[in-house]
C-alpha cells in the first residue's frame, strides 16, 4: 500500500461516520469545546435541498420503492440492497450485492452508507428497551446481561428522546401498555422520570389502530403452556392479554407546552430554503424510504446543530473511506488512514491519514466490525464481529370486513407491546407487533400489485376496475412481527481477502441464522395475529412463499422472515474483557483511545428498534470521551 | 349617548373591522394558491438527468400562504375575544374574484397563472401603507395601513371603556399554538387578564402587519426614510426585510424570515433576501431559480360558465368547489368553538391543491391553447365535512 499523506489538521476527536450515532457525539463533544472531524463514506451532503430534491425525485422514479431507492448507490461505495437477498443453497456463499452471504440463512438487512446514514430511510420508531432486557441472562439463563441497569440509561434516554424529537404521551406508555408485566417485582416503576414527558404529543393513532384496539384490546393469548401433562396455562403468568398503544416516534407533532426547568421543544423542518417544510408529519406516507418535508428525523439535522456551535471547530469530511485503523505498540490509536475519492463513482482516491487524540468508530454494526477487523483490533477477546442479531420481521396480512383506510399517515402510528416481556421469554423469545398502516405495501406490492392483477387477470377497466380496487385495497390489514434474537457467536460478521469491493475494501462476509428460541416466538407471534384476525372478522390471507430467501420451517409450519435493517452486537459493551468488546463506556478493552459507539454495543437487541436506544448510548459515550480527553 | 351603549358601538365597530380582516386575509389565498398551482411539476422525469424546476418560487409561495391562514387564525383570536363571531359561511362575505381589496381602495386580485405580473400585484397587496396620516384618520389604502387603523381603534376603546369590559369572549374559543398545525409563526391566545388581552390583541396584530409587510413603508422607493421616521408610529422600526420572525435552525443558529413584500420581490428578482437586507436595496442571497415558462396555461379569471358545456371539467370544477366549501365549512366550526376539527383541515388543504391541479390540466376546448382552472366558488353552509371515518381520513 502506498504511503498515506498526513492530513495538515489534527482533531481533538475524529469519527468514522455521519449517522445519528456520530451526529449526537459530534454535537455533544463540539459544544464541550472539542475539535471535531467526522470522515463519512458516502458522497453527497444531503443537508443542500438540491440533494435532498435529487433524493426525493430518484424516489418517485424507482421501480422497486426500496429503503435504500432514493440514495446513491455507488458501484464503488455499496450499500446492502433489500434486493440482493436471495435463497442460499448448499455450501457456495452468496455474494451478490455487497453483503457476502455464509448462510445458513441470507441476513436480510439493509443500511445506507450516506451522509445522515441510515435515519434517512428509517421510520421513526423510537421505543425504550424495557428493564428485563438489561437481564436476559440472570432473570432467564439467556445470552448476556448488560453491564449496566435500564436505570442508568434511563437520563441518557431522556436526552435522546430530546434530541430526535419523539412524538408521544408517557402518561399512555403504561406498563400494560409496554408489556412490562411478569419478569420481576419493580420493573414497572419509574420507567419515565417523575414530571418527564416527550418533546411533542403523540402522532394521533390511525384509523386501523383505532379498528383493531376496538376489536382486539383484552383477547387473551396463551404465551405458553403450563409445566407438567394436563398443566393449564395460569392466568396473569401464561396468558397475555392484548393492548394496542400509540408508538414513541420520531417524527415531529404538536410540542408539549413548556413544562417546569423545560422550554417547549421547537420541532425543526428540513433544511436551507426549505426550512419553513417539514415542522409537523403531514402524513405523506413514505417516512420509508424518504419523507419529502423533513418532518422525520434524520442525522442531518443534529450534524445542522454541531456545525452551529462549533464556531469551525467541527467539519465533516464526505468521500471519504476509513480504510485502517493503525496503532502503535502500546495499543494506542496513531491514526485513521483512509482513501478520499474526488469522483463519485471512480475507483480512484488518494490514501490520507488523519490524527487526533481520541477516535471513534460509529459506522454502524457491521461497517464498525469490519473496519476494526480489518485493522486487526482488539484481539484480546473473540467477541468482535460475532453476536450479529436483528429483529427477524414476519409479516401477516388479511382483508377486514369494512374499509379501514390504510395508505395514509405514517407506516405505523402504533402497536400491541403486550409480548415485549414475560416468563414466556425463559423458552421463547418475546416479540412487538407493529399495526402496519400501508396496507399489503410491503407484504405484497399493494396496491400495484393489486392493479396488476385486476388489470391483467380479472380484466377490469374503467369505473368497475376502480371501485373494485377501492374496495380491496381500502379493506388491507397488516401486522408485523419483530422478534428478539439471541446473541449467539455463531452469526458473525468476519472479512476474506477474496472478497473485496471496487475501493479494495473488505465487504463483511456474514453467517446469520434465526434459532429455535426466536422461531417459536414468531410461531407465537403468527398466532397472536390469527387470534387478532379472528376477533375482527379479518380474513387471513398470509402466504408464505417456500422458495423465498427468508423461508423456514418450525413445528412443520412455514414462514417467511426479512430482515428490520436493526443491525446489532458486533462490538458489544461487558464488564468483563475476554467477553466483551469495550467496556460500559464504549472504549475498546485493547486501545485506550479507541471508542465503539452504536448499535454495535448492545450485548442484547430485545423487542425494541435500536436506534433510540444506541442514540442513548451515543450520549453516554459522549459524556465519557469528554472524560478522557481533559 | 349611555356609556353602555358607546361601548357596544364600539365594539360593534371593533368586531366589523375584524370580520373585515378575516375576509382580507382569506381573498389573498385563492389568489396566491391559484398562481401557485399554476407552476408545473417540478421534477421533470422526462429528461434524461432528473431536473428539478420551480421547486422553490412553489415554496416562496406556499410560505406565504401558510403565514396568510397564521394570520386568519391571528384575526379570529382578537374577534373572539371582543366578544365577537368570526364568519367564514355567510356567501355575502366570502370574497369574489375579481377581488377588489378594501372596497376598492387597495389593489385588485385576480385569479390568474403564475406570471411576473400576477407576482407583481400580489407585491403590490404586500405593500405597506404611503403614509401614516391617511390611515390614522381611517382613510387607509393598504393592508398595514388598515390594521394600523384596527390597533388604533381598539386602542381607543380600552382606553375608553376599559379593556375589561372589551374584552368580555369566553376564552375557550381561543386557538391556541397546541391547536394550530401549521407553522409560520406563533399563534398569540388572546387570553388572560384584562391587561394581558389587550397587550396580546395589540401584538397579534402587530404580528400580522410585520409578517406582511416588514418594515412598515414597504420600498423605500415610495417613501423616504427620513420622512417615515418622522411619524411616532414609525419609532423603533427596522429598515430591513427581516419580519422579526425566526425560522426553525439548527440549536445554536439563528435564522430570520422576512416579509411577505419581499418574498414576492425575491421570486421578482430570482435571488433571495437576507434578513439584513435594507428594504431600499435589491436583495443580496442566493440565486432562486424561477422558470416562468413551466407554468400551465391557465385562463385569466375562469368562471363557472365556462365550463358549462362541458360535463367532465363541470365535474372536476364541482369537487374542488365542493372541497372549498368543506374547508371554509371546517375552519367556521374551528374558529367558533370546534377547535379539534382544524387538524383534520389540513387534509383538505392536500385535496383543495390535488383538486385544482386537476383542473388546471386540462385544455379548455372553448378557448385554445388555455386550460380550465379553479374558480373558488362556495356552495354553502349545509356542505358538511365529513366525519372521521376510514374513508376520508
Amino acid at each position: 500500500m502506498a504511503n498515506p499523506q498526513d492530513d495538515e489538521r489534527s482533531w481533538d476527536v475524529v469519527i468514522v461516520g455521519a449517522g445519528i450515532a456520530g451526529a449526537i457525539l459530534a454535537k455533544q463533544l463540539v459544544a464541550k469545546g472539542q475539535s471535531v472531524l467526522i470522515l463519512e463514506a458516502g458522497a453527497d451532503p444531503g443537508e443542500e435541498w438540491e440533494t435532498y430534491r435529487a433524493y426525493l425525485d430518484q424516489y418517485y422514479l424507482a421501480l422497486a420503492k426500496t429503503p435504500n431507492s432514493p440514495y446513491p448507490n455507488l458501484p464503488t461505495l455499496p450499500s446492502p440492497s433489500v434486493l440482493d437477498i436471495a435463497p442460499l443453497h448448499g455450501a457456495a456463499p452468496g455474494s451478490q450485492g455487497y453483503f457476502v452471504q455464509q448462510g445458513p440463512m441470507p441476513f436480510g438487512s439493509n443500511y445506507l452508507r450516506a451522509y445522515g446514514g441510515t435515519t434517512l430511510h428509517w421510520l421513526g420508531t423510537s421505543l425504550r428497551m424495557l428493564p428485563a432486557d438489561f437481564e436476559m441472562q440472570s432473570r432467564f439463563g439467556l445470552g448476556v446481561d448488560w453491564p449496566f441497569c435500564y436505570r442508568e440509561l434511563r437520563p441518557f434516554y431522556d436526552a435522546a428522546e430530546w434530541e430526535i424529537g419523539v412524538s408521544a404521551e408517557a402518561k399512555e406508555q403504561t406498563p400494560e401498555a409496554l408489556g412490562i408485566h411478569t419478569s420481576r417485582e419493580g420493573d414497572d416503576d419509574d420507567f419515565f422520570a417523575e414530571d418527564y414527558d416527550y418533546p411533542m404529543h403523540k402522532i394521533p393513532d390511525s384509523y386501523l389502530a383505532d379498528y383493531i384496539a376496538g376489536g382486539a384490546d383484552g383477547t387473551p393469548v396463551v404465551t405458553r403452556l403450563g409445566r407438567g401433562r394436563n398443566d393449564a396455562p395460569v392466568p396473569g403468568r401464561d396468558v397475555v392479554a392484548i393492548k394496542v398503544c400509540n408508538t414513541p416516534q420520531g417524527r415531529n407533532s404538536t410540542p408539549r407546552p413548556p413544562a417546569k426547568d423545560r422550554a417547549a421543544f421547537v420541532p425543526r423542518g428540513a433544511t436551507g430554503a426549505f426550512a419553513y417544510m417539514g415542522q409537523r408529519c403531514e402524513g405523506n406516507s413514505s417516512c420509508i424510504p424518504i419523507c419529502p418535508i423533513q418532518a422525520k428525523y434524520n442525522a442531518m439535522k443534529t450534524l445542522a446543530d454541531a456545525r452551529a456551535k462549533a464556531n469551525g471547530r467541527f467539519a465533516v469530511q464526505t468521500q471519504s473511506i476509513a480504510s485502517e485503523v493503525e496503532t502503535d505498540e502500546a495499543g494506542r490509536v496513531s491514526g485513521i488512514v483512509y482513501k478520499r475519492y474526488p469522483f463519485p463513482g471512480v475507483p480512484q482516491f488518494e490514501l490520507r491519514r488523519v490524527r487526533a487524540r481520541q477516535y471513534v468508530l460509529a459506522g454502524g454494526a457491521v461497517e464498525n466490525a469490519t473496519l476494526a477487523l480489518a485493522s486487526g483490533l482488539c484481539r484480546s477477546s473473540p467477541e468482535l464481529g460475532r453476536n450479529l442479531m436483528d429483529h427477524p420481521y414476519m409479516m401477516t396480512w388479511g382483508l377486514a370486513p369494512d374499509p379501514v383506510g390504510p395508505f395514509r399517515g405514517p407506516g405505523s402510528t402504533s402497536g400491541i407491546g403486550s409480548f415485549r416481556d414475560g416468563l414466556f421469554r425463559a423458552e421463547k423469545a418475546a416479540f412487538r407487533l407493529e399495526i402496519g398502516n400501508w396496507g399489503w405495501n410491503f407484504a405484497a406490492g399493494a396496491p400495484y400489485s393489486d392493479v396488476a392483477r385486476m388489470v391483467g387477470e380479472e380484466n377490469l377497466f374503467g369505473r368497475r376496475l376502480r371501485d373494485r380496487l377501492f374496495d380491496r385495497v381500502q379493506r388491507q390489514v397488516r401486522i408485523g412481527i419483530l422478534v428478539e434474537q439471541l446473541p449467539e457467536p455463531s452469526n458473525r460478521v468476519t472479512i476474506d481477502p477474496a472478497y473485496r469491493d471496487a475501493m479494495g475494501q473488505y465487504r463483511p462476509v456474514i453467517s446469520y441464522d434465526v434459532d429455535d428460541y426466536s422461531r417459536s416466538g414468531l410461531a407465537l407471534a403468527h398466532e397472536a395475529c390469527m387470534q387478532v384476525y379472528r376477533r375482527l372478522g379479518v380474513r387471513n390471507h398470509t402466504a408464505y412463499d417456500p422458495s423465498a430467501a427468508g423461508y423456514f420451517t418450525h413445528d412443520g409450519k412455514g414462514y417467511v422472515v426479512f430482515g428490520s435493517g436493526h443491525l446489532v452486537g458486533t462490538h458489544r459493551m461487558g464488564k468483563d474483557r475476554t467477553s466483551s468488546v469495550t467496556g460500559s463506556d464504549m472504549r475498546a478493552w485493547d486501545h485506550e483511545n479507541l471508542w465503539l459507539v452504536g448499535a454495535g454495543s448492545m450485548p442484547t437487541i430485545a423487542t425494541s428498534n435500536p436506534t433510540l436506544t444506541l442514540a442513548a448510548l451515543a450520549f453516554k459515550a459522549a459524556e465519557a470521551i469528554q472524560g478522557a480527553l481533559k | 349617548m349611555t356609556h353602555d351603549k358607546a361601548l357596544e358601538d364600539a365594539r360593534a365597530e371593533l368586531q366589523k373591522l375584524l370580520q373585515k380582516a378575516l375576509m382580507l386575509e382569506l381573498s389573498t389565498i385563492p389568489a396566491y394558491a391559484t398562481a401557485c398551482y399554476s407552476i408545473m411539476e417540478q421534477g421533470q422525469y422526462d429528461r434524461s438527468a432528473p431536473q428539478i424546476v420551480n421547486a422553490e418560487p412553489i415554496e416562496v409561495l406556499r410560505q406565504v400562504m401558510v403565514e396568510e391562514m397564521l394570520h386568519m387564525v391571528l384575526v379570529a383570536n382578537v374577534l373572539n375575544a371582543v366578544g365577537g363571531k368570526p364568519v367564514l359561511n355567510d356567501p355575502d362575505l366570502l370574497p369574489r374574484y375579481p377581488c377588489e381589496l378594501l372596497d376598492g381602495k387597495g389593489p385588485t386580485l385576480y385569479l390568474r397563472r403564475f406570471t411576473p405580473k400576477q407576482v407583481k400585484v400580489f407585491r403590490e397587496v404586500e405593500k405597506g401603507p404611503p403614509d401614516w396620516h391617511n390611515a390614522e384618520k381611517g382613510d387607509y389604502r393598504t393592508i398595514g395601513g388598515f390594521y394600523y387603523w384596527i390597533k388604533l381603534r381598539l386602542q381607543k376603546a380600552c382606553e375608553e371603556y376599559g379593556a375589561a369590559n372589551l374584552f368580555t369572549g369566553p376564552p375557550g374559543l381561543q386557538i391556541e399554538p397546541g391547536d394550530y398545525y401549521g407553522a409560520g409563526g406563533e399563534v398569540i391566545a388572546v387570553k388572560g387578564d384584562a391587561k394581558q388581552c389587550q397587550e396580546r390583541a395589540l401584538q397579534a396584530l402587530t404580528e400580522i402587519m410585520e409578517e406582511g409587510e416588514g418594515a412598515p413603508f414597504g420600498h423605500a422607493a415610495d417613501i423616504r426614510e427620513s420622512e417615515a421616521a418622522a411619524h411616532p408610529a414609525a419609532k423603533g422600526l427596522r429598515y430591513v426585510a427581516c419580519d422579526g420572525d425566526r425560522i426553525p435552525s439548527p440549536d445554536g443558529e439563528e435564522r430570520w424570515d422576512v416579509a411577505h413584500y419581499f418574498k414576492f420581490d425575491e421570486i421578482l428578482h430570482s435571488r433571495y433576501y437576507l434578513p439584513t437586507d435594507r428594504i431600499d436595496a435589491p436583495p443580496s442571497g442566493e440565486d432562486l431559480a424561477v422558470d416562468w415558462s413551466a407554468v400551465w396555461p391557465m385562463k385569466d379569471d375562469p368562471k363557472p360558465g365556462d365550463y358549462r358545456d362541458r360535463p367532465e371539467i363541470e365535474a372536476l370544477s364541482r369537487q374542488f368547489n365542493l372541497t372549498w366549501t368543506m374547508l371554509l365549512n371546517g375552519l367556521h366550526a374551528a374558529l367558533n368553538g370546534e377547535k379539534s376539527e382544524l387538524a383534520g383541515l389540513v387534509a383538505h388543504m392536500y385535496q383543495l391543491r390535488n383538486a385544482a391541479q386537476r383542473l388546471i390540466r386540462v385544455p379548455l376546448p372553448s378557448d385554445p391553447g388555455t386550460t380550465a382552472g379553479p374558480t373558488w366558488e362556495y356552495l354553502g353552509s349545509d356542505v358538511a365535512v365529513p366525519r372521521k371515518t376510514a374513508a376520508n381520513r
